[in-house]
């Protein structure tokens, strides 16, 4: 595969910049991380709720991608970007685990209490906007989370969130639709603090 | 009233993924992976092939290859050296090993008479 110009290169798909990328592409490299580490980041943002362990996600989980390089197979089913999100996923839900362990709640029951303590609706008016639908999305389980992060913010199709998540492609409706109507109950009667009142 | 209350919530809902969709990282988290990429480049990238050696050292003609390539050829040239020093400089050694064949059939002279041989073979 040639590619000699920027706009050859960017006409190809992920895959075909990772086996570029393989062969020691510099061009290759920037290419996917502009595609790539965005999504990455948005994924692990939601997830985790932190910018900062997102970061540390994203880039760990780009840098799995550029040690698969060299195995990618270019007529193989995998995408580069289902892939990355699978491994966003996975560090994440470790993340959460180990931080559960440490403060010994579940993510529920922290969330619950947060929601509970006094002046968690006045700090919620404070937050910026990103906080408080964090603080939404820390009330749903794991998976329930990353199906409706994957699917309304990445806008990815039920079937690539089944495969992410290995999981069926009517759990991931079920998942998304159930996850949309308890965040929505979360963020109900916060449309003020929020700064969307009209 | 009820649906106007989940219309405020959907449109919330909507507006906040909105600006989740919004968000990039930062110059140094792009840098990093950008490093993290270079890095990996430099310890997995195969290594570029070797122009192949042109010239007749490289690849030998194919008559040559039949024989082995180089060292064969090389082989063959020097027995054959070999065997025509021999056979200047001790032709009595050879004539000894032929039984006096060759001595006679040449009749003397420096290389046989290879017709003498033909003839030899008429008269059986």
């Amino acid at each position: 595969m040639h590619a000699d110009s920027a706009d050859e290169l960017a006409a190809l798909d992920d895959t075909g910049l990772m086996v570029l990328f393989a062969r020691g592409d510099g061009q290759a490299a920037r290419l996917l991380t502009a595609r790539l580490l965005p999504r990455a980041l948005r994924h692990a943002a939601r997830v985790l709720g932190d910018m900062a362990e997102a970061e540390d996600v994203a880039q760990e989980s780009m840098m799995r991608l550029w040690r698969a390089a060299p195995d990618w197979r270019s007529d193989g089913p995998a995408q580069p970007a289902t892939w990355l999100h699978k491994v966003v996923a996975n560090l994440a839900v470790d993340r959460l685990r180990k931080a559960r362990r440490a403060t010994g709640l579940d993510p529920e029951t922290a969330a619950t209490i947060a929601d509970s303590a006094p002046g968690a609706e006045a700090r919620m008016a404070d937050a910026d906007r990103m906080a408080a639908l964090d603080a939404a999305l820390a009330t749903l389980p794991e998976r329930q989370r990353q199906a409706v992060v994957l699917r309304h913010i990445e806008g990815m199709s039920n079937p690539e969130i089944a495969e992410i998540l290995d999981i069926g492609v009517e759990a991931v409706e079920s998942l998304t639709a159930r996850g949309k109507r308890a965040l929505k109950q979360a963020l109900d009667g916060q449309k003020e603090a929020l700064g969307y009142g009209g | 009233m009820a649906d106007d209350r989940k219309k405020k919530a959907e449109e919330t809902l909507d507006a906040l993924f909105a600006e989740a969709r919004r968000v990039e990282p930062d110059a140094d988290l792009v840098a990093r992976v950008l490093a993290d990429a270079e890095a990996v480049q430099r310890e997995t990238a195969r290594p570029p092939l070797q122009p192949a050696r042109a010239g007749i050292l490289r690849r030998p003609p194919a008559w040559i290859a039949a024989l082995g390539g180089w060292g064969g050829f090389g082989g063959v040239t020097a027995a054959g050296l070999v065997g025509l020093a021999v056979g200047f400089w001790s032709p009595d050694m050879i004539d000894g090993l032929s039984g006096g064949q060759l001595w006679t059939l040449s009749g003397g002279a420096v290389s046989p008479d290879l017709t003498a041989l033909a003839l030899e073979n008429g008269d059986v």
